[in-house]
């Protein structure tokens, strides 16, 4: 028997009991711009993927902003999502943590501060007086850092920059500041990087200025509904991913190494920071 | 009219340094038509660049109003992005020839909201800060009543026009405005591309047509050259069936050949003409040179006509004597006549034909005719109640007797016979042998035939001069069997 098929018998023992009820219901597991939600193709083969493991239909749901997928989250409509560490710990107590991606080998990842390929700036000072690009007012990396950053100078983004917008998107964030339309913004440093790879020719437009401290990588939580066996089955398909022929390949477009346990600590930093801006 | 360039006259220039019609007028199509080429395309670049002009205003409009209606939400909320994606997105469409138009949105305050080109209209630019068009559109959309529905602003000094739509909500409250500038004519890439093409087309319809010219040149210059050719050949052969070729035509070039036609024709009667003169001066030089010999014949003649009167009146002649001086008297006096008529003096010593003529001539021809061993058939009589001067008629009779033995060859026959009508005496001579035809006796006549030694045979031609002296007639009729040749002398009668 292959591993495949054993993971998939074993998960669907473990599951059966648990969505018996409406085991033609699909799971649906939220995504966020923290990764790269536009690629198609990538979605279809991790969706097969998931399931061949979970012996169920996994439904992706992809909405314009976090804060829709973390209200479908504790509304009950999202079972899972992959959603940044900030409205992780702001719902701590609701949602549980599945698992943690890996990424260059850590669950880490940074904050990076971009500006136009051309800036010959050094610092988030540099910025003073400029029009700032956010992602989303949900994002650690894309929003929660920088307002952190000020805030430590007594400062707030309104007062610091002449004039700031949400993107919601990561990536909009590149290209706002490849176009021009913002002096500087603030993204997911594995989102860039991604991006540096996919697609070189927007970044290149880019530069960055300065790389955060590292934080808890964006992880991937279950809404409270969601029972213990469901829980387990998602969580042990998202573990052995990296076991898996098909697994890899999708963790491979993903530029991710695997999934990890981890652990509600590697996100204190975050809440850290969302303490002090509250 | 010579082809030698020597002759210094009519001498044809060398081909290759003429500016022929044989070029010119194909080139001159060929240069028609690439001005033509040229004109259309130039005029056409025009039309095309108007129309896009005025399709791009029309365009431009539109944007603008397509905009202001999709940014409402964007401009309320503060949307920046959503905004900046709500501008691009035409511009993402857009090809790479086409000029993208400047697109501005500003806010209710004039300032910049969000433009397609934030690196030179940054966000928050106030109205102030913005090129003289772009601030004029903002006063418009910031003005409380707008004087018109849409802005448009003709901007000369920049070569662009600018158009402006207010964005407003519901219940009409100004939200801000769109601004789309546009860059007047065609783009570069556009005017390259258009140009391109106008010139490739143009040079395919410009080469059609020009090789059509071409052709079409040659084709109308043909006949021109075809009288040209036969003008150049008019001195050597007859071109009459070259030209009339040309002449049928109902053109400028069957004029030409026509009127060539009619030269050639003027110049053939004038050569009669010079041919006709040159003979009749031969004649005249003939002429003198007889009038000469019979002045130093009719001397010794009158001295021999006096010793035989002389001889006479002595007396005392047997009758044999008597005869031989008759004899001798008629002889040397017909002598006399002759080369008076070739005078004309015999018209005032004109004698009567009498039967004795016809009998002495028989005399002097019957020996020529035993000589040259030839049948002599002698019937001939003097025509009743008319007077003929006997000199030449004799001398007419002389001389087709003797040219009719000379033709009629050893064994031959020659018949002399008369015969009288109302009107005329005719003296057929007839002789087997050698045959005279027409023209040969035209010939003769003419005194242009030469004989045998290469000298003049002016026999026939006397003959004929004599003859015309009386009125009379020379020609051949059809003779009778056996012999071949007839002529016939005609004399005229005047009945007494």
């Amino acid at each position: 028997m292959k591993r495949r098929e054993w993971l998939a018998a074993a998960l669907a023992c473990a599951v059966a009991g648990a969505r018996s009820v409406a085991a033609a219901e699909p799971w649906r597991f939220g995504l966020t711009p923290v990764m790269l939600d536009d690629r198609l193709t990538l979605l279809r083969r991790w969706k097969a993927y998931l399931d061949g493991v979970v012996g169920g239909d996994v439904e992706f749901a992809q909405r314009s902003n976090y804060a829709q997928i973390v209200d479908g989250l504790r509304g009950g409509v999202v079972d899972f999502a992959w959603i940044c560490g900030y409205p992780y710990v702001q719902h701590a107590d609701e949602f549980r943590l599945v698992a943690v991606p890996v990424w260059r080998g850590r669950p880490l990842y940074q904050s990076y501060l971009i500006g136009a390929a051309e800036s010959k700036a050094s610092g988030l000072e540099d910025f003073r007086g400029k029009v700032f690009a956010f992602s989303d007012p949900l994002s650690n990396s894309g929003y929660l850092y920088v307002r952190y950053t000020l805030a430590r100078a007594g400062l707030q983004p309104s007062d610091f920059f002449r004039r700031t917008f949400f993107t919601y998107s990561h990536r909009h964030v590149v290209t706002a500041v490849a176009e021009g339309l913002a002096d500087a913004g603030s993204v997911d440093g594995y989102v860039w990087e991604t991006l540096a790879e996919v697609l070189p020719g927007l970044t290149r437009r880019t530069r960055v200025i300065a790389r955060s401290g590292d934080f808890g990588f964006p992880p991937i939580v279950a809404a409270p509904h969601v029972g213990p066996a469901a829980f387990a089955a998602v969580r042990g398909a998202l573990l052995q991913m990296d076991r898996d022929a098909a697994g890899k390949q999708v963790l491979a477009e993903l530029r991710l190494d695997g999934f990890a346990p981890g652990s509600p600590a590697l996100f204190d930093s975050i809440a850290a920071m969302a303490r002090a801006v509250a | 009219m010579s082809a030698n360039p020597a002759n210094g006259h009519l001498a044809w220039r060398p081909r290759a340094l003429r500016w022929s019609y044989r070029l010119k007028v194909p080139l001159m199509l060929v240069a028609v038509a690439l001005v033509s080429g040229v004109a259309v395309a130039a005029a056409t670049y025009a039309l095309i660049e108007r129309y896009v002009e005025t399709n791009a205003i029309a365009q431009s409009q539109r944007l603008a109003g397509t905009l202001a209606n999709s940014l409402g939400q964007a401009v309320l909320r503060n949307d920046v992005w959503r905004a900046f994606e709500i501008v691009r997105a035409p511009s993402l469409a857009r090809t790479a020839e086409a000029a993208a138009p400047r697109v501005v949105v500003v806010d209710a305050s004039g300032q910049v909201f969000v433009s397609l080109e934030p690196g030179v209209l940054p966000i928050g630019t106030p109205r102030e800060r913005m090129p003289e068009p772009l601030a004029a559109a903002v006063g418009w959309i910031l003005a409380p009543q707008p004087p018109e529905a849409t802005y448009l602003l003709d901007d000369e000094a920049s070569a662009s026009w600018v158009t402006a739509a207010r964005i407003t909500g519901e219940d009409d409250a100004l939200i801000g405005g769109v601004i789309v500038q546009q860059e007047r004519g065609l783009s570069r890439a556009q005017t390259g591309a258009i140009v391109r093409q106008l010139a490739l087309f143009g040079a395919l319809a410009v080469f059609a047509v020009a090789v059509a010219g071409w052709i079409g040149g040659r084709r109308m210059i043909r006949p021109l050259e075809r009288l040209r050719d036969a003008m150049r050949r008019a001195a050597d052969r007859d071109v009459r069936g070259e030209v009339s070729s040309v002449s049928g035509r109902n053109d400028e070039v069957g004029d030409l050949g026509t009127a060539f036609l009619a030269m050639l024709r003027e110049i053939d009667a004038k050569r009669e003409l010079e041919r006709e003169m040159l003979q009749a001066e031969r004649m005249a030089s003939i002429g003198r040179l007889t009038a000469g010999i019979a002045h130093e014949v009719n001397n010794p003649l009158g001295g021999m006509l006096t010793a035989i009167q002389n001889r006479r009146m002595r007396g005392g002649m047997d009758e044999a004597t008597e005869r031989t001086l008759a004899l001798l008297e008629r002889g040397v006096e017909q002598i006399h006549s002759t080369v008076g008529a070739l005078l004309n003096e015999a018209r005032s010593e004109l004698q009567e034909l009498r039967e004795e003529d016809l009998h002495d001539l028989f005399l002097l021809v019957h020996p020529e005719a035993e000589h040259r061993g030839c049948a002599l058939e002698w019937r001939v009589a003097v025509p009743a109640g008319s007077r003929l001067p006997s000199v030449q008629v004799r001398q007419v009779m002389l001389n087709l007797a003797l040219n009719a033995i000379a033709a009629a060859a050893p064994g031959g026959r020659v018949s002399v016979r008369s015969r009288e009508t109302r009107s005329a005496w005719h003296v057929a001579v007839a002789n087997t042998g050698a045959v005279l035809d027409p023209g040969r006796l035209d010939e003769l006549l003419q005194g242009r035939a030469q004989t045998d030694g290469g000298r003049l045979g002016l026999g026939l031609w006397i003959t004929a001069r004599l003859l015309h002296t009386l009125g009379g007639t020379l020609g051949l009729e059809p003779p009778p069997e056996p012999f071949v040749t007839e002529l016939v002398a005609s004399f005229p009668l005047r009945r007494t």
